[in-house]
């Protein structure tokens, strides 16, 4: 449903045209530590996004997701380093910053007292003179224009999500910034922001960083990844490098004639190999580029091959392992 | 810019708010209501101030005279029946049973002459506002003495004086057979004039009023007079009884004083300009208040050092004996202060503002004193929700994203909230002053209030109390305000400035007929609880809750209560900046 209609191309027309005007950069975190009462929950991190990107960005619970979010769109003050919206300080040009930025943190509590159009309206007469007339475009973008004068405690959480949506979007934000987005949304709402936050990245070049402890959540949605553990980032990856490889290591399960021999001959080759716990085939862990190298190694060693797959991806594996004393 | 986000709180946030909405209604209809209700309140209690209130439906008769019928309200009503019982009970029950039948035949003769007085008293003054009641009631003074005195020779009359008639026995039996006659002579044309106010025809009944008044306030000087030279007869033969002979005769000088140059004045005015007393006109109650004052301003003389220092309560309520002096004289000004007030204005013709309590003006300036308890109950409730609402509805998380800085978006709802509470109050007294105007008259708001330096306009003064109360409001305002942001919860930041302003009325009216200490005394100015309502700085009264401190030396003034309160409403306001700035929005 969040479908782009041929109603919204204006819309959507209009977004380019702000967002065509290029800064690769739309949000830089520089060494950003955060403590609160003297415990460090955020430690020295780094990340980026640029334009049209999607980024995931995923941790356990208690990680520093919201933390880190609440710094970026100024809920939070930052102990040290700085943050960057479109080249904009938000330590010294914070105005500017915000200007830039949409924002969904947590549930998106809205005003009961007030219609749909009145919490639009609202918010919008904080933004330029544009956010108001955006709001019925922005509607039809979260399909809520029919919905629009009913007061928002008739809502059902779907629709405040979407309304919630709707706000972050009004000023046309170069990024996006979403906390836990999907909580409370079903699977079809899922799908649906899905694809407009795609839809907005590709077509109008806004920049999205997505917070969840799930990653099959983002799976479908992130161009790339930061993965946070304890208040680090322990992880930065992107799709290309889980698909098409290069020189990052991944899992292959062998299945051969003798898995032992084949792990002692891989290890003699120098890769990473040992036999499954359920003895049936060999894992080893091998970049893409180094794949025929190991199978050559292994045939000329007198090993016999019967399949050799890419195991489960190392993102997941990751995410598993770094995951797995922290709670979910 | 700023004024768009001012203007977006206004209509988006405070406005649509039902509570605010509903409050803001209640407040206006509660100006219009005010003129309009004390209007009818006022006719409905003019008609039962006194007596008939009271006795209402306990199932009294009537008693009817020549046709007319005599109810409980009738300010007679009590003196009739029970004079009616006591003649039937001596015939029929045995009372008065020591005396002998010709005594009772003498008494029950003297019962009827009174009630016979009283029934005609009842047929023409029958309302206790009736400034004839007052010279009835002196007339019966009249009559049981002329009835002595034409019945002396009557061997039954002693003990009927003894029982019934209110006469010092042993000083008539001194008199002369001549001053007797003298006396009777001068008592019956007391009565007679007495009884000629028994007339509906009110010119002549005034003109009664005034014969006898002016000859009782003559007989009460020449009596003193006769006491102050037995007095002075008694100082030479006990010297050692001097300290309270004399005090004795200064106290009766006093009365001679006030009996001369204020009773017989009085009495002249109220003749030469036919001021009616209790008709309700201004003039008779700018007189009244003249009057008292300067009573009030005679008997008010401080009390020898001596005495003074042998009087354990003037030693605790005041520092020194000339702490005590300066009080003294303090009061005395404030009854001098009243005088030229009430004096001023009879000779302009115009009432001042306090003597016409029906009039635009001192309704419009009631309204605008007395509901600022309502006023205040409704800034703290907007200031406490303004804040702590948006942290309760966890709406602050979408507010604070925006490209305005905390101190812009505080600011807005500073503001505006502010301007609310502050503007409905302000517009509700001019929807007040409107329907006032509409109700008693627009014209009285031309009148001038009267001060020792001149007239002065109405609106000085009414604006002057205004902006005092601004103050109030802002200074509860902004201490809500600052709770809504530090602790981020409606109910508990609406609950302690109310506590803090019911606790403080208490506090104020423990302390302000109390005895205190130097410390407590020089601090109980700077307290904000001494200013939570400003009427009374507004009130020229010594009689008044702060006449009466300023008196004992707490020294509030309407300066320093403004003062406090903006003092405290500019810290209340620099915390909640700095607080609202700081804090991690972490809800
Ligand atoms: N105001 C705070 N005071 C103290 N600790 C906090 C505060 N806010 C968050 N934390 C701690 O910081 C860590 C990160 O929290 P959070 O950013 O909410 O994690 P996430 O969003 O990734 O689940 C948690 O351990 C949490 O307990
Ligand atoms: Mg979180």
């Amino acid at each position: 449903m969040f479908m782009v209609h041929f109603t919204c191309w204006a819309l959507l027309g209009k977004f380019i045209v702000m967002w065509k005007k290029a800064t690769m950069e739309l949000l830089k975190i520089e060494g950003v530590t955060k403590r609160i009462k003297k415990k460090t929950i955020i430690d020295n991190i780094n990340m980026q996004i640029n334009e049209g990107e999607i980024v995931g960005f995923l941790g356990p619970n208690g990680a520093g997701k919201t933390t880190t979010i609440k710094m970026v769109v100024g809920l939070f003050s930052i102990t040290s380093g700085e943050i960057y919206i479109c080249g904009h300080s938000i330590k010294t040009d914070y105005e500017s910053a915000m200007a830039n930025v949409g924002s969904i943190i947590e549930n998106p509590d809205l005003y009961k007292r007030l219609t749909g159009r009145g919490n639009l309206e609202y918010f919008a007469a904080m933004h330029s003179p544009e956010a108001m007339e955006n709001i019925g475009s922005v509607a039809q973008l979260v399909h809520m224009e029919g919905h629009l004068d009913e007061k928002l405690k008739t809502f059902s959480l779907g629709m405040r999500q979407r309304i919630g949506v709707a706000q972050a979007l009004l000023h046309m934000p170069r990024l996006l910034v979403l906390d836990e987005p999907t909580n409370g949304l079903d699977p079809k709402g899922i799908k649906e922001l899905r694809d407009l936050l795609k839809s907005l990245a590709k077509n109008s070049n806004v920049g999205v960083l997505v917070s969840s402890h799930l990653l099959s959540e983002m799976e479908l949605l992130a161009d790339r990844y930061y993965i946070i553990d304890k208040g680090v980032i322990v992880e930065e990856i992107s799709v290309d490098d889980i698909n098409s490889g290069g020189e990052h290591t991944k899992e292959f399960h062998l299945e051969t004639d003798d898995n032992g021999a084949a792990a002692k001959k891989l290890t003699d080759l120098g890769f990473e190999a040992q036999v499954a716990e359920d003895g049936l085939s060999v894992i080893c862990l091998v970049s893409r580029d180094d794949v025929p190298r190991a199978i050559s190694g292994l045939v000329s060693g007198g090993v016999g091959i019967f399949s050799a797959v890419q195991g489960k991806e190392s993102l997941e594996e990751k995410y598993i392992n770094i995951t797995k004393d922290s709670e979910i | 810019m700023f004024f768009a986000q001012y203007k977006n709180e206004i209509r988006r946030s405070i406005f649509s708010s039902a509570f605010i909405v509903v409050i803001s209604i209640i407040f206006l209809v509660l100006s219009i209501a005010h003129p309009i209700l004390f209007r009818w309140n006022n006719t409905r209690n003019i008609n039962r101030r006194y007596g008939g209130y009271y006795y209402s439906g306990m199932g009294v008769d009537t008693i009817s005279i020549d046709g007319i019928s005599i109810g409980y309200d009738n300010p007679f009503y009590w003196e009739i029946s029970s004079l009616t019982e006591e003649i039937t009970r001596i015939t029929t029950s045995g009372d008065y049973a020591d005396l002998s039948s010709s005594a009772k035949e003498l008494m029950i003769k003297y019962l009827n002459l009174e009630l016979d007085y009283y029934r005609e008293a009842a047929k023409v003054a029958t309302d206790y506002m009736d400034f004839r009641v007052q010279i009835a009631y002196s007339g019966s003074n009249f009559l049981n003495k002329v009835f002595y005195y034409e019945h002396f020779s009557d061997p039954d009359i002693e003990a009927v004086a003894k029982q019934r008639l209110p006469i010092d026995l042993a000083q008539t039996a001194k008199m002369t057979e001549e001053e007797r006659m003298e006396e009777l002579a001068e008592l019956s044309g007391a009565l007679e004039d007495c009884r000629k106010i028994f007339t509906s025809d009110t010119n002549a009944a005034f003109g009664s009023y005034i014969k006898v008044r002016r000859y009782i306030e003559q007989v009460s000087i020449r009596d003193w007079n006769k006491e102050i030279d037995r007095l002075a007869e008694e100082l030479i033969k006990n010297p050692g009884r001097s300290v309270e002979i004399e005090s004795q005769i200064n106290g009766m000088r006093t009365s001679i004083e006030v009996a001369e140059t204020v009773n017989l004045p009085e009495i002249s005015y109220r003749e030469a300009n036919k001021i009616i007393p209790n008709d309700g006109s201004w003039q008779n109650a700018a007189l009244e208040s003249m009057v008292q004052n300067q009573q009030s301003f005679t008997y008010t003389v401080p009390a020898k050092e001596a005495e003074y220092l042998s009087s354990p309560y003037m030693m605790e309520n005041f520092d020194s004996y000339s702490a005590y002096l300066r009080s003294i004289e303090r009061q005395r000004s404030g009854f001098h202060e009243l005088v030229l007030i009430a004096k001023a204005s009879l000779d302009a013709g115009t009432p001042d503002m306090s003597f016409d309590r029906m009039g635009s003006r001192a309704v419009s300036f009631g309204y605008a004193s007395g509901w600022i308890g309502f006023a205040i109950i409704f800034s703290v409730m907007v200031g406490s929700w303004s804040v702590a609402n948006e942290f309760q509805a966890g709406t602050i998380r979408l507010l604070l994203v925006r490209p305005k800085t905390r101190n812009k978006i505080l600011a807005a709802k500073y503001l505006s909230a502010l301007s609310t509470a502050i503007g409905i109050f302000l517009a509700s007294c001019i929807v007040n002053m409107l329907v006032s105007g509409i109700v008693f008259g627009f014209a009285d708001f031309g009148n001038p209030n009267f001060t020792v330096t001149g007239p002065a306009s109405f609106f000085s003064k009414y604006f002057a109390l205004l902006a005092a109360n601004l103050a109030i409001l802002a200074m509860f305002f902004n201490v809500s305000f600052f709770l809504s942001t530090a602790t981020k919860n409606i109910a508990a930041s609406i609950v302690v400035p109310i506590v803090g302003y019911i606790g403080g009325n208490i506090l104020n009216a423990y302390f302000a007929y109390r005895t205190i200490n130097a410390t407590l005394k020089s601090l109980m100015p700077y307290m904000p609880f001494m200013y939570f309502n400003f009427t009374g700085f507004f009130e020229t009264s010594p009689y008044s809750a702060i006449g009466q401190m300023v008196s004992r030396g707490i020294e509030v003034s309407l300066a320093k209560g403004v003062t406090v309160h903006l003092a405290i409403a500019a810290v209340a306001l620099g915390l909640s900046f700095l607080i609202f700035n700081k804090q991690d929005i972490t809800s």
